[in-house]
């Protein structure tokens, strides 16, 4: 008869939701600047006219960049391979999935109609995932659950691929037993079950929330306060501008300003999770979890 | 209005017709009239802008008859977007009580906001109108070399659709403060804040704009 934990892990899927081969990314990535110095070549040789060359050859960098990305972004580890590597509980994030794509644009986004007016152009991608992950591997493995449908796993935490029946079960589990949980919480079902899930089974000084800077989007800070605020023992205070917040063993928030080093801003925080006792039966269940899980 | 529409969709016409006729007529000379030094390369450029020529020569005239076309054309559609025409058509005659329309500048009525001018025919809701600012654009060749810079009225609604009157600097300051007026619920100018605001929440934002509203109406009341 399987233990509840043996049950849980048949429920992981067999499969990893995104395209990954160490083999084929490196190859990717040795490949593509040369085809890309080749096309480049072709183009010299072929063609006369100068805007067409300096048109060919920026083609030919951002082609090289695509294809370099994809190929890192192909050797990437699974999340239950970095699980099954590291046998520390895990420091879980959890996010609405529209959050991976988050960019900053450089004016308002929108259909334009009228007079030629440009359109509004990238500047960046704001989510801090890929800033914090390396210092927040050092309390352990860093995963998230993976987008369904998504062809290549982003930079940042691990991604965990689950299907639709038994995702909350297992992200429940995961969260019980996690060493630290970052939270990124919004109005969607997913991520509210996820922020009760949370405040439910984590001691506070385990968990960071990424919050919209009210300094820079006041409303979507209002709106994580106002959503916040139903579960949360203490509401998150009002006008201080910050990225995250911290809590000690009552649930008062301690603010986290980001600036460009979202890195150096955990430490705080990490410092804080290895400062904390973790129960031995329960680094022993999720050991138990892992190692059942078949993949 | 639709005068002033008339005479933007001939400017129109006249503008692209005459550049999409000039490449026709390049195109001809280069294939049935090479000079001296015509190589193939030339002739088969030449057919090339025959081609062109005509297939934009076809669609200009297609557009200009289309803009004709009651139904299709431009004040029509503008109109039509709000609900039934005629009741639209009567809405914003009755909003501008036989008012004289001056083109190429904002002309605000009740809720209604119209502009005519440089081949644009544009008509909008104030009730729909969240933000609003006055804009400066630098035209840049191949994104490096600017070549000129415009100013535009920057019109953005509650369908997450931003509309774009030119004109002067001076002028369109003006417009946006008969917008302010005209709608004080909606926000103007332009900052950082917004723009993020706008982007990443505007769900809340237009909920700010409702709330904004509803208490001027209170107020007025």
């Amino acid at each position: 008869m399987p233990t509840a934990v043996e049950a849980l892990a048949s429920a992981v899927p067999n499969r990893s939701g995104a395209i990954r081969s160490r083999l084929g990314g490196a190859l990717l990535i040795a490949v593509s600047p040369v085809l890309a110095l080749l096309f480049f070549a072709l183009l010299l040789e072929f063609i006369s006219n100068v805007n067409f060359i300096f048109l060919g050859g920026v083609l030919a960098l951002c082609g090289a960049g695509l294809g370099i990305d994809a190929g890192r972004r192909m050797r990437l580890l699974d999340g239950w391979d970095e699980l099954k590597r590291d046998p520390r509980p895990p420091v879980i994030f959890l996010r609405p999935f529209r959050e991976d794509d988050r960019k900053e644009y450089s004016s308002p986004v929108g259909t334009r109609l009228g007079a030629d007016v440009p359109a509004a152009g990238k500047v960046k991608s704001v989510t801090p995932e890929p800033k914090i992950a390396q210092a927040l591997r050092l309390i352990g493995p860093f995963v998230a659950v993976g987008k369904p449908g998504e062809w290549l796993a982003p930079f940042g935490a691990a991604r965990l691929y689950l299907d639709n029946e038994h995702w909350q079960d297992i992200v429940a589990f995961l969260i019980a037993h996690a060493m630290a949980v970052v939270l990124q919480p919004d109005v969607s079902p997913g991520t509210c079950w996820e922020l009760e899930a949370a405040v439910r089974f984590v001691d506070p000084r385990r968990i960071v929330m990424l919050v919209p800077n009210s300094g820079i989007r006041p409303l979507g800070f209002e709106r994580i306060r106002w959503l916040t605020g139903q579960v949360l023992p203490v509401q998150l205070p009002e006008g201080v501008a910050c990225d995250a917040f911290v809590f000690d063993e009552h649930w008062s928030p301690l603010p986290l300003q980001f600036a460009n080093r979202p890195d150096l801003a955990v430490s705080g925080f990490i410092a804080q999770v290895r400062g904390l006792k973790f129960e031995q039966e329960r680094r022993d269940a999720f050991a138990a979890f892992v190692h059942a899980v078949r993949r | 209005m639709r005068r002033q529409a008339n005479l933007g969709t001939i400017w129109k016409t006249i503008k692209w017709g005459g550049l999409a006729g000039l490449l026709f007529v390049w195109g001809f000379v280069l294939t049935f009239l090479p000079g001296p030094q015509a190589d193939p390369g030339s002739q088969l450029l030449g057919v090339g802008f025959l081609i062109g020529g005509g297939i934009a020569l076809f669609f200009v005239a297609q557009t200009a008859i289309r803009r004709f076309t009651p139904g299709t054309h431009p004040l029509d559609k503008e109109c039509a977007a709000f609900g039934d025409l005629a009741a639209v058509v009567r809405d914003i005659e009755a909003a501008f009580g036989g008012r004289a329309f001056a083109p190429r500048q904002a002309q605000i009525a009740g809720l209604w906001f119209c502009y005519v001018g440089k081949g644009l025919t544009i008509i909008r809701r104030l009730d729909r109108l969240v933000w609003a600012y006055r804009l400066r654009v630098s035209h840049r060749i191949n994104g490096v070399i600017p070549y000129r810079v415009s100013h535009d009225l920057m019109l953005w609604s509650r369908d997450g659709s931003g509309t774009a009157i030119p004109g002067s600097k001076v002028r369109l300051d003006e417009d946006l403060e008969k917008v302010s007026t005209a709608a004080p619920w909606a926000l103007i100018g332009y900052n950082e804040t917004i723009k993020e605001s706008w982007n990443s929440d505007r769900a809340e934002l237009i909920q700010l704009v409702d709330a904004r509203r509803r208490a001027g109406a209170g107020t007025s009341s």
